[in-house]
């Protein structure tokens, strides 16, 4: 009996361990063309938000403005290992950085890389080619996210 | 006793990829490899659009490869650090303060035919360079060629990758300078 009680304490413990969801800050869209509208990037945040915090054992946060605190991150989408530190301590697992390039007047290219914090290393990257409109949008950042999630 | 031997060899077998790894064998280990920015040779500059599709296939490729991983590192904060301690932003002083941290950093430049991107017969020249951060030397040097378009380049960055992985320096240090005579020879 002790033993049985003593197994459930321990299985308890490490599947809590284990199921502790992993959270990934999402930044702001870099655009180095500066062509894309100020709102297309905005509903791309949430929306990979959104498909982050759907996907099983992760937790998606975009609290954290990157912008200022990295010079010119929107064209760059570099992160230094201060930003990464910075990110540590606000408990962020991953740092997932989006990028759009406008490929023609209707066709982007939405790319997408995830960041550990702990050492900088590049943990998945991916790329989908789209229409830009709302509905195209939310389906390819769905399947961005799939992609990078599946990859981690 | 033949349970014995099969089970002291299975488990040989699980431990010795992680010993590897921990002692830093190559046979095992992937390569660390910094990207950096793509480099516009062009008098005109290239559209932000077609580096960031050359830049963004090159990490996908690589980070997705089983013999490199990504590191992420900001050159410009490396640059600003080195102008602050009093140094130039020479490459071999870039490689000092990158450090450990990457085995290898990737430059990538870009170069059209033509000045005018909107006119016929244009062709980009893609060429990536791979230097190895200890030492601060050139060890790999490959090019492509692509039209003008998305798709285009993107496959040429794929097979750049592709020959990057199927030419890397795989062990030794001797190995490493055949490849810096090679490459200078192929110049």
């Amino acid at each position: 009996m002790l033993l049985v009680a003593l197994f459930a304490l321990v299985s308890t413990t490490v599947s809590a361990q284990f199921y502790k969801p992993k959270r990934v800050a999402i930044t702001e869209v870099v655009d180095k063309s500066g062509e894309m509208a100020e709102g297309t990037k905005t509903f791309i945040r949430s929306a990979l938000t959104d498909a982050i915090t759907n996907s099983e054992g992760y937790v998606g946060f975009a609290t954290i403005c990157f912008v200022s605190l990295e010079v010119d991150f929107d064209k760059t989408g570099n992160i230094s290992s201060s930003t990464l530190t910075y990110v540590e301590k606000q408990e962020g697992d991953y740092i997932l950085v989006s990028e759009v390039t406008p490929l023609d007047k209707r066709t982007v290219l939405l790319n997408a890389r995830i960041v550990s914090v702990s050492d900088g290393k590049i943990v998945s990257s991916s790329s989908v080619r789209t229409v830009a409109d709302i509905d195209c949008l939310r389906s390819a950042c769905n399947q961005l996210c799939f992609k990078l999630v599946g990859a981690i | 006793m033949s349970r014995r031997l099969y089970t002291l060899f299975l488990c040989l077998a699980m431990l010795f990829p992680n010993i590897a790894k921990a002692q830093d064998f190559n046979i095992f280990a992937k390569q660390r490899v910094v990207i950096a920015d793509i480099i516009d040779m062009n008098d005109r500059p290239l559209s932000d659009a077609i580096k960031s599709v050359v830049r963004t296939n090159i990490i996908e490729e690589c980070t997705n490869s089983d013999d490199f991983e990504v590191y992420e590192v900001n050159m410009d904060d490396i640059r600003q650090q080195i102008i602050a301690d009093g140094q130039t932003p020479s490459f071999a002083n870039i490689c000092k303060a990158i450090g450990s941290s990457a085995d290898y950093i990737n430059f990538t430049s870009i170069k059209a035919s033509a000045s005018t991107i909107g006119s016929r017969n244009v062709t980009i020249f893609i060429t990536c360079s791979l230097y190895r951060i200890g030492t601060a030397s050139e060890i790999l040097v490959h090019s492509e060629e692509a039209e003008p378009n998305s798709e285009a380049i993107s496959a040429a960055t794929s097979n750049l990758v592709a020959k990057l992985i199927g030419t890397k320096p795989k062990t030794s240090a001797r190995k490493y300078k055949a490849y810096v005579i090679d490459a200078r020879v192929r110049r």
